[in-house]
């Protein structure tokens, strides 16, 4: 026989060059899968828009949301307090009942208007002026108006506010003229929950989308894994490709619903600025801030990667070379 | 290098596959494996290839007992083998290149490293001009000789070839096994799989024959 050899051996490649493949071959894996988005053109663009459109909603919503929050913010400074007096209070206890509340620190500032100025302004502003000619006697009582100090306009302090001002021996009623706003704010309140529910949910969907579209290019590319395996590669050799593709599907998906949401608000942005110049404000939409968009992103890969996780880790696990 | 003692496979469906199997392969050693179809010798490579495992006994390879192996750890040892296929198994949709650098690519070779070992290995099986093309445009011999290189292209110390020749004719067939010829003289250890009776006759190498799961002979 023939001199042998000592024998081949495995040649195992050294750490730096392995870390070297190790991010070409993410580059060359994130590129392939790119380029298997791209060959289906058809089939990826249903994808992205099934998933930006699950991802739109809850954003558009949370935009809707955001929106109804500011248009508030101009009014919760403007809470202010009406303390209807007992018509027998006497000019001096009503002078000093000023004085005393000037004093405190809930209250940034009181004026009076007596019975006569309410009547007045009354017969201005309602258009039933000459309905107060039938009557005998004013009807209306002296008002204190309390504008509260900055740090108590809010609707939750400035009703504690409210409950104390009404213990006043002088006052018959005390009032806050934005007792709905309490109950706006309540609203919005359930609108956030109802929010951060339809982003769970439609989050979910997402998941669920990514993670069948992965299973399906799992299976679609059973025999390649098979021989792939055969030659020594490990789960996560193969794995990465189908990662990389569950991450631009979420990503193109936000950026998608990110187009859906501005698109949406600028269509319905003249109608509304319409329906504010009938208020006599000058209000519009705002659309989605960077922070949005960022993490509209984010999350959209975050998703992506976590549906084409748990897919192709349970798929992969199935195909084994036979 | 390959060890089996006392292997028993028998599959989900009771069938008995092997009995009682025991050999060994020495490092650098040729040895084919011969027996009618049914007789085992698929099951046998695949027990070696950790496509399955042994219902009893052990398998070592390169001093590694299968038997302790876990799952995790089989593409590691999928890497000391080259296997060749009847069937070739070659991904259509790369070129020939790409399908020989497959092994280098998994393991973190460096990219110059594996043109230089690509070409190598082609330039062996006589395929350095066809590197561009797809395996699609290329005849059955030229299919398999693209396998093989992609078997050898990481110098592993086993080859496995499971009836390599299958579908080629004589004249192939030949120089298919003058290839294996060429690897065992720089230390390569195979076993390969064929019922090409004649052509194994004419090597001179250990053959082992298998018939109903047992071996029936085993030498020159």
């Amino acid at each position: 026989m023939i001199n042998k050899e000592p024998g081949a051996r495995v040649h195992a490649a050294d750490f730096s060059s392995r870390l070297s493949m190790y991010l070409r071959n993410h580059i060359a894996d994130f590129k392939s899968s790119y380029r298997g988005l791209i060959k289906n053109p058809l089939s990826t663009l249903m994808t992205v828009m099934v998933l930006g459109i699950a991802m739109a909603l809850p954003s558009g919503f949370h935009v809707l949301l955001k929106n109804s929050q500011q248009l508030t913010q101009g009014w919760d400074g403007n809470a202010k307090l009406s303390l209807y007096l007992y018509r027998n209070t006497s000019p001096q206890s009503i002078e000093s009942l000023m004085g005393e509340l000037r004093t405190r620190k809930e209250v940034s500032d009181v004026s009076y208007f007596s019975p006569e100025e309410s009547l007045a302004s009354f017969r201005e502003e309602s258009g039933f002026g000459e309905a107060l000619a039938f009557l005998d006697e004013n009807p209306l009582p002296g008002v204190i108006e309390v504008v509260p100090s900055s740090r108590f306009n809010s609707p939750r302090e400035a009703a504690f506010l409210v409950d104390s001002l009404q213990k006043i021996p002088e006052v018959e009623m005390a009032q806050l003229d934005l007792e709905w706003l309490r109950r706006f704010h309540a609203m919005l309140d359930v609108a956030e929950q109802t929010s951060e529910i339809l982003g769970i949910l439609f989050g979910l969907a997402v998941v669920l989308i990514v993670g069948n579209t992965i299973r399906l290019a799992v299976q679609n590319r059973k025999e390649e894994i098979e021989i792939i395996k055969l030659v020594g590669a490990t789960n996560s050799f193969i794995q990465r490709p189908f990662l990389y593709t569950g991450i631009l599907y979420g990503f193109s998906a936000a950026v998608f619903a990110w187009l859906v949401v501005s698109f949406s608000i600028n269509w319905i942005q003249t109608p509304v600025q319409n329906l504010a110049a009938l208020y006599n404000s000058q209000y519009s939409l705002s659309g989605m801030s960077v922070r949005d968009v960022v993490f509209l992103c984010s999350s959209g890969i975050g998703l992506g990667l976590l549906g084409s996780w748990v897919s192709v880790v349970k798929h992969l696990k199935e195909i084994e070379p036979q | 290098m390959i060890e089996f003692t006392n292997v028993f496979k028998r599959y989900d469906n009771g069938h008995e596959a092997l009995k009682n199997i025991s050999f060994h392969l020495q490092q650098g050693e040729l040895a084919f494996l011969t027996g009618h179809s049914g007789a085992g010798k698929s099951t046998l490579l695949k027990l070696i290839s950790m496509m399955e495992r042994p219902s009893r006994g052990h398998v070592v390879i390169d001093g590694q007992n299968l038997t302790d192996t876990k799952s995790r750890q089989i593409p590691y040892v999928r890497r000391k083998i080259g296997m060749i296929f009847q069937d070739h198994r070659l991904l259509f949709e790369r070129t020939v290149y790409d399908n020989v650098a497959l092994p280098l690519i998994i393991t973190g070779f460096p990219h110059r490293e594996i043109g230089r070992r690509v070409r190598a290995a082609l330039d062996k099986v006589g395929l350095l001009s066809k590197e561009k093309l797809y395996p699609i445009m290329l005849s059955g011999g030229e299919q398999q000789r693209v396998g093989i290189a992609r078997a050898i292209v990481n110098k592993p110390p086993i080859v496995l070839a499971d009836e390599p020749t299958g579908n080629l004719d004589p004249q192939l067939s030949s120089e298919i096994f003058s290839l294996f010829e060429q690897f065992n003289l720089v230390g390569v250890s195979l076993l390969v799989a064929s019922h090409d009776l004649s052509l194994i006759a004419k090597m001179k190498f250990r053959t082992i024959t298998l018939k109903d799961g047992t071996i029936i002979s085993d030498g020159m």
